[in-house]
């Protein structure tokens, strides 16, 4: 008797420990499976969404790890690659580049708008009231960057040659643009965002903003590559709800924007960070933007950077589905929250309702 | 050491000299932006607040810059005797070594990135690729300046191809392959900045980078300093390395 109660207990104990097992296992898959992200940014921007994003944990909210990589060249060619999974700050009109060689890149979501100055000496500031002015200057560009399509297009719009009319000088950086300008070996530069400190300093001025030449102008795209299928798409989502919710901090604290900013410019002082980060003509949105990808793509053609591109279906290079379910989720799990309406209804107008 | 002194000492006046004029000129007279051309204490200031990236940067550098140079040796050197030693095989590659050596290493970024699995290895393929050329060229340069008399008396005393090499041909063109090597740092702290422009998160080519997209010129000289005395270590070290295996040139005689 004693025998079978001490057998009693050794399968009681085994019994109790695969039930505790079970139960571990039965949490376990419960829990919700991590995601990955390798998420490429040009350094001169930053990446304000992403950046609010990680500090305020709504990554973390997704069960979604995102490691972000600089780069000064070379960050769509490593999506191109597959060593990155997202290209964020690399403009609109380079991965609309990309697209007229061939690239399979698709448009997911939004990031930056606007906020990039025409710049001159200030004493000769006031000979610039329209674009007619610009008839004979020599112009500092950085080519294929926002502002330098933007720019562009806009004189070609005004009916003025931007071979002929004007002398366009290409330079590689924003500081080649100020120097170039403020040592006057041209009239005027494109600049771009987060750089008014020394744009002032050296005694130069904002003429002209991007948002006033072109409003909705796009800068920086969501941009990822190949079919987005599986995991890829949810991760994709859950990114996208990230940015969406950091859109919102951006817009309602800018504080917070500054300090989960301030990392990524590792030296620069505070204000050098805030002027980058947040430049009232600055708008950091995560809205794909379709309508304004198409009118890029279009003005690209008119200034002859991009041709031949008559095959090139641009429909195929848009997935918002992972955008139209993130704002869904956000919706329903806040359905009293006016916010998200209202981003739905900008959704709407800019990527659904236009002709 | 008192040679070194005697040599040393105008080196450091002219240094000094002209750190004067720098400070006289950015503090006493309007000629330059102060935006470009910051003031020596406003350089050295950024240079002590940015002092602890400055020296992960070095770390990170250090991390593409050593085994780039060293797969540049074996690889330059290697096959520099290969290709000095085989006529028959250099003249058939030869217009290839010229045509690809002086390519600008830009491009080669995006289908570095495409093909090696990592942004680190891309780096280190960049930098490799600036250290092995001038090594390579110079050690067939070197194999074929050999003296006729060095490959007569090996003959004479019967030296099998293994002691040719080691004790008749490399010692004759070490001159030649040093000079490469040379050559071949020089050039690896220059592409640092392509090599730094994708993927990396420090590095001194990086830093400088860095803060030039922001013309933020007091840590971009901050920079270059710093840079410049690491260049200097290096160069000065090298050349002490150099003076020793060759030690039957005039070379014993420079100061250093």
């Amino acid at each position: 008797m004693r025998k079978r109660k001490w057998l009693f207990g050794i399968v009681m104990l085994f019994a109790l420990t695969l039930v505790a097992c079970n139960g571990d296992e039965e949490k376990a898959s419960t829990q919700e499976k991590t995601y990955k992200l390798k998420v490429g940014y040009g350094q001169l921007y930053g990446a304000p969404l992403a950046d609010i994003a990680r500090a305020e944990g709504f990554f973390e909210d997704e069960n979604l790890e995102v490691e972000m990589v600089s780069f000064t060249s070379g960050g769509l060619d490593a999506l191109q690659a597959d060593k990155i999974d997202i290209a964020l700050t690399f403009g609109t009109a380079t991965p609309l580049n990309y697209i007229a060689q061939g690239a399979d890149f698709k448009f997911v979501g939004g990031h930056m708008e606007g906020g990039q100055p025409v710049v001159t000496k200030k004493e000769n500031a006031s000979q610039y009231k329209i674009l007619e002015d610009f008839k004979g200057k020599k112009i500092a560009t950085i080519r294929l960057g926002t502002l330098d399509v933007v720019f562009k297009s806009a004189l070609d719009d005004a009916g003025i040659d931007i071979h002929k009319d004007v002398d366009f000088v290409e330079v590689k950086s924003v500081a080649d643009v100020l120097e170039a300008v403020n040592s006057g070996k041209v009239d005027v530069g494109l600049s771009n965002t987060g750089h008014m400190t020394k744009t002032e300093a050296l005694g130069l001025t904002p003429i002209f903003w991007s948002n006033d030449l072109s409003p909705n102008d796009l800068c920086c795209r969501v941009t990822v590559r190949g079919n987005i299928t599986g995991d890829k798409a949810v991760a994709y989502k859950k990114f996208m709800k990230g940015l969406i919710r950091a859109e919102r901090v951006k817009l309602e604290n800018p504080k917070k924007n500054l300090e989960a900013s301030k990392p990524t410019f590792k030296q620069l002082p505070e204000e050098r960070v805030n002027e980058i980060v947040n430049e009232k003509h600055l708008i950091n949105s995560a809205d794909p933007n379709k309508r304004e990808v198409i009118n890029t793509w279009k003005k690209m053609q008119d200034i002859g950077y991009i041709s031949d591109v008559e095959t090139i279906n641009l429909e195929n290079h848009f997935d918002l589905s992972m955008y139209e379910e993130a704002l869904d989720e956000l919706i329903k799990g806040n359905p009293n929250d006016e916010y998200y309406k209202q981003v739905l209804q900008r959704y709407n107008e800019q990527n659904l309702d236009f002709k | 050491m008192k040679k070194f002194f005697s040599i040393y000492i105008y080196t450091t006046i002219i240094t000094i000299a002209l750190l004067a004029l720098w400070f006289y000129i950015t503090n006493f007279t309007g000629w330059l932006s102060p935006i470009i051309f910051p003031s020596p204490e406003i350089v050295v200031m950024a240079f002590f607040k940015a002092l602890i990236e400055l020296f992960q940067g070095f770390v990170s550098s250090m991390k593409l810059l050593v085994p780039s140079f060293v797969l540049a040796l074996i690889l330059g050197i290697g096959g520099g005797l290969f290709f000095g030693l085989h006529p028959k095989s250099r003249k058939i590659l030869t217009p290839f070594f010229n045509a690809f050596s002086p390519l600008p290493l830009t491009l080669f970024i995006p289908y570095a990135i495409a093909l090696l699995p990592t942004f680190e290895l891309a780096s280190i393929f960049i930098l490799f690729l600036a250290a092995f050329w001038p090594i390579f060229l110079g050690t067939i340069q070197g194999v074929l300046l050999v003296d006729n008399h060095f490959w007569d008396n090996a003959k004479t005393i019967g030296l099998q191809q293994k002691d040719l090499i080691l004790k008749v041909i490399i010692p004759a063109s070490s001159p030649f392959i040093l000079s490469g090597t040379g050559t071949a740092l020089n050039l690896s702290f220059l592409i640092l900045m392509t090599a730094e422009m994708f993927g990396a998160k420090s590095g001194m080519g990086y830093f400088i980078q860095f803060y030039t997209d922001f013309t933020q010129y007091d840590y971009v000289l901050a920079g270059l300093i710093f840079n410049s005395i690491v260049i200097l270590l290096v160069m000065f070290t090298f050349e002490k390395i150099k003076k020793r295996i060759l030690f039957w040139t005039n070379l014993k005689n420079e100061a250093n």
